[in-house]
């Protein structure tokens, strides 16, 4: 355990130097990032212009679940994005796994320490701050049980985005899907990005379950936020992330097994 | 004349095949436009079960469901790389190989934007907006007119969003941040053409605005004529004011291309 933390800071030091070279990079990112929110913030406003609630949740309930996916999202981005955009490529067809597997450390571990984003937190950044307003907005008072649980519900919604995505990846031992499965399940995920109760009762099940997107943030918000109908369902948010983490681990390993490098 | 058709057609074939090649990539988007078409079917659902009237913003529920739905579809056929490819093109020098042929780089490029297009509208909007139709209550378009408008239309929007991509494209020679710049104007299109939501939900200071800029000419015009909200004449008036656009912008394309061309030189030494 110690040594694997000592390798965690060894890398993420390597890693920040070579991401501070590009740091105008970082700027115009941010500068993209907030563009591409506050049309989507835009949109949701220009809405609440029409009605004040939507399927049973206001304006700034609407951010807070927004938010709370911005900031999922945006752990995800430093962390699993660029390891799941371009694993089958790099660490299959170009077979850099075989370097890896090389290695007295686990496979997973190494090719996630590789692949880190240190500096992409600006999704993190913003997503807190659009909590904060919301949390202002509607004056939240939150009990030592709802602080206690901001870094679990928060870790958890990661575990199931992270752990989602690193199973679709971890499929490609099996098969190579040309153009990648992520794509389209990414697209899925902006499913959650919204309150679970616009949707039809078999679609909410389904987001709820078989691909469990609203995990990701709104039945863990929905908790933050006060409403003791989603208590329960919320509180399982860290559970149901360990268990889809689990699963994408599990499947991660049997590929492993099976993999036999490129070539012939 | 006729050999400068024939060669533009050669860029716009060479587009369809290289398309060809990636068909996979195009065919993965037709999930994911019913993903985009589905999320937005329940937000407006939502929106306009929460609202008193049954009309909002001059729009009732069946006409913003199949304004949604039509504004992806839309986007499935306008919507390229061209920008980035561009850019990178610039970025590289390689635009000095397209100096050295007698060939116009600007009709080059849209010759092969529109071939991506044509081989999109196949593989991918038409699946798509048969997908979409079976699934969605989105409604045919509102009559024979309307219709052929929406098609004239759909194909001057491609123009004007080919010109856009082209121009911002082009800053590469100015910026090392051309990437970031053709990001904003994904976001800034998708909000002030109208894609996102119709010009006249928006708060009564913009939406003026809005109607004088061009991206409106690439979801708004198009949407609202697929709707059929605008008789025949007041439609002729808007093609041609699209075509205006498309005109106006690929006049600053020529421009921009001139000076990016005298920047090239001044690299070169």
């Amino acid at each position: 355990m110690m040594r694997r933390a000592e390798i965690f800071f060894a890398y993420l030091g390597q890693l920040l130097k070579a991401q501070m070279e590009y740091r105008l990079d970082f700027l115009v990112d941010i500068t993209t990032t907030l563009l591409r929110q506050g049309v989507d913030l835009a949109f949701l406003a220009i809405i609440f212009t029409k009605v004040s609630r939507l399927a049973g949740w206001s304006f700034p309930e609407v951010v807070f679940i927004y938010g709370f996916f911005t900031l999922v999202f945006g752990l995800y981005n430093a962390t699993f994005l660029s390891l799941i955009s371009d694993f089958s490529d790099r660490y299959l067809i170009r077979a850099e796994l075989d370097r890896v597997l090389t290695r007295p450390l686990g496979s997973l571990y190494q090719v996630f320490l590789e692949r880190l984003r240190p500096l992409d937190l600006n999704g993190i950044v913003l997503g807190a701050a659009l909590m904060v307003y919301a949390a202002l907005r509607l004056d939240l008072a939150w009990g030592p049980l709802e602080w206690a649980l901001l870094v679990p519900l928060v870790l958890g919604g990661f575990l199931v985005y992270s752990g989602f995505f690193l199973a679709i990846t971890s499929i490609n031992f099996w098969f190579e899907v040309r153009g990648g499965l992520a794509g389209p399940f990414m697209n899925l995920s902006r499913f959650g990005r919204f309150p679970a109760t616009i949707y039809g009762p078999g679609l909410r099940a389904f987001l709820s379950t078989a691909v469990p997107f609203a995990f990701i943030a709104f039945y863990p918000s929905a908790l933050l936020l006060g409403r003791e109908e989603y208590l329960l369902v919320g509180l399982a948010t860290p559970a149901v992330g360990l268990a889809v983490f689990a699963v994408a681990v599990f499947i991660w390993r049997r590929g492993i097994g099976r993999y036999q490098s490129a070539g012939s | 004349m006729m050999v400068g058709v024939a060669v533009y057609g050669a860029f716009m074939r060479n587009k369809v095949l290289e398309s060809l090649a990636y068909r996979m990539r195009f065919a993965v988007g037709i999930p994911s436009y019913l993903l985009f078409v589905t999320v937005h079917f329940f937000i407006w659902r939502a929106v306009y079960q929460a609202s008193p009237e049954a009309e909002i913003a001059g729009f009732n529920l069946g006409e913003i469901l199949t304004y949604a739905a039509i504004a992806w579809i839309v986007r499935s056929f306008y919507y390229s790389r061209v920008d980035f490819e561009i850019a990178e093109d610039v970025r590289r020098g390689d635009v000095v190989r397209d100096l050295l042929r007698p060939v116009d780089f600007q009709l080059a490029r849209m010759a092969e934007a529109f071939g991506e297009s044509a081989f999109r509208f196949l593989v991918l909007t038409l699946p798509s907006a048969l997908l979409v139709y079976l699934v969605f209550p989105v409604a045919l378009p509102a009559g024979w007119i309307a219709g052929a408008a929406f098609g004239l239309s759909l194909l001057l929007s491609f123009v004007v969003y080919f010109q856009i991509s082209y121009l911002v494209g082009l800053s590469a020679a100015f910026t090392e941040q051309a990437a970031g710049l053709i990001r904003a104007k994904a976001a800034a299109v998708e909000l002030l053409s109208g894609f996102l939501v119709p010009l006249s939900f928006f708060p009564a200071w913009a939406e003026p605005i809005l109607r004088w800029l061009p991206f409106r000419m690439v979801a708004d015009v198009p949407l609202n004529l697929y709707l059929g909200r605008y008789d025949g004449r007041e439609a002729l008036l808007l093609l041609a004011l699209q075509a205006a656009w498309a005109l106006g912008l690929y006049a600053l394309g020529r421009l921009a291309w001139r000076s990016v061309v005298r920047r090239l030189t001044i690299q070169g030494g």
